[in-house]
């Protein structure tokens, strides 16, 4: 079996079903970065997210009997990645999130913003790579509550499209896309009064 | 299209999904609204910013145990199913020749028989191993195992096929 036909997806899942060897480390290297990543992302703990891997990786080749094919490869190891990930944080309870809702715009009544806008983009373009602002950024990811913030992971730092983050979550499109625009919204609000304040609440 | 209106639409406004007639009032808007306009530019910024919190790359030791990990799972469980198909193989080789031998010295019990001569009688690949008073053959084809052992499936539900 050339490892080249194990990128296919179809010849993959076939030999993991048949049980070869090669098909076993093909998956780990085409999925382990990606699935690790995530779960990083989502739990914030180095541990967690390695024994994140080990199971999924173990659902994956026990799994694979059954799974029927109906959603790509990767968001069915993505779906399982996520929700052990959920079953972990369930496990044990997370600091308090806040309430995004003291985060949001505030608008008229005509509709026009009641206050006025910094515009701290430019400022942020010349030291990117602040690790300091990283740190922040981080932070306030972490205060989102798990509702918003796996949709967010998925979508903005993951990467993925709205459609891929509504399958992965068994979430409709529109209930995606709110929620990472809530989650914008609160994190756009935050770094703005980090930017215009200078300080970290 | 007000402020409020556009900063509901700014999610559709950058994963392209917005329609055109409300791009272009959306361009319109932005045109004359400077609070937009730098709502509008630090709503992308951010965005941006928070795609570089993505985790970096596993660190190698991890992957190492990761794999080694991964490699032994995957070998208990290939030896779990292969200790459990030849268990089933051997568990239906033995059930087959029980079958033939108490066929043969009549001692099955009623239901059973009934349903062994039933295929003896429709499967000539089956009759010469299903014969009273014969002596039970050393070896039994796995062909003839395998006709054989799905016939206890054909039992009613809750008898025995030997009668224990």
């Amino acid at each position: 079996m050339s490892t080249e036909r194990l990128q296919d997806d179809n010849v993959l899942l076939e030999e993991l079903r048949a049980g070869s060897e090669e098909s076993v480390e093909a998956l780990f290297d085409r999925f382990h970065g990606k699935v690790y990543s995530l779960a990083l992302s989502i739990l914030k703990n180095d541990s967690d997210a390695q024994e994140v891997a080990q199971d999924v990786f173990i659902t994956v080749i026990r799994k694979v009997g059954t799974f029927k094919g109906d959603s790509a490869l990767y968001s069915w190891i993505y779906r399982i990645c996520v929700n052990s990930c959920l079953m972990r944080l369930r496990g044990k309870r997370r600091n308090e999130t806040v309430s995004i809702e003291e985060f949001m715009p505030v608008f008229t009544e005509e509709g026009m913003h009641a206050s006025l806008v910094d515009d701290w983009s430019k400022e942020v373009e010349r030291n990117l790579l602040n690790k300091e602002l990283g740190e922040i950024i981080q932070r306030y990811t972490d205060s989102l509550s798990e509702k918003y913030r796996v949709v967010f992971v998925l979508s903005d730092v993951e990467g993925l499209s709205n459609e891929e983050t509504s399958e992965i979550l068994g979430l409709s499109v529109p209930a995606v896309k709110s929620r990472l625009h809530r989650a914008r919204l609160y994190l756009r609000e935050r770094l703005t009064r980090y930017m215009t304040q200078g300080k970290v609440e | 299209m007000n402020c409020k209106e556009l900063v509901y639409l700014l999610g559709d406004y950058f994963d392209g999904s917005m329609e055109p007639h409300l791009r272009d009032e959306l361009g319109e808007h932005i045109k004359l609204c400077d609070v937009c306009t730098s709502f509008l530019k630090t709503y992308d910024k951010t965005r941006i910013l928070c795609r570089s919190i993505r985790c970096e790359e596993i660190p190698d030791e991890v992957r190492e145990q990761l794999k080694a990990f991964v490699a032994q799972k995957a070998r208990e469980h290939r030896a779990d199913i292969e200790r459990y198909t030849t268990c089933t193989i051997e568990e239906r080789q033995q059930f087959a020749r029980q079958l033939v031998g108490l066929f043969a010295s009549g001692d099955l019990p009623p239901a059973m028989t009934e349903v062994a001569a039933h295929h003896a009688r429709h499967c000539a690949q089956c009759a010469p191993y299903l014969k009273p008073g014969s002596v039970a053959p050393a070896t039994i084809p796995p062909e003839v195992v395998d006709h054989l052992a799905d016939l206890a499936e054909e039992l009613p539900p809750g008898e025995d096929p030997f009668g224990d």
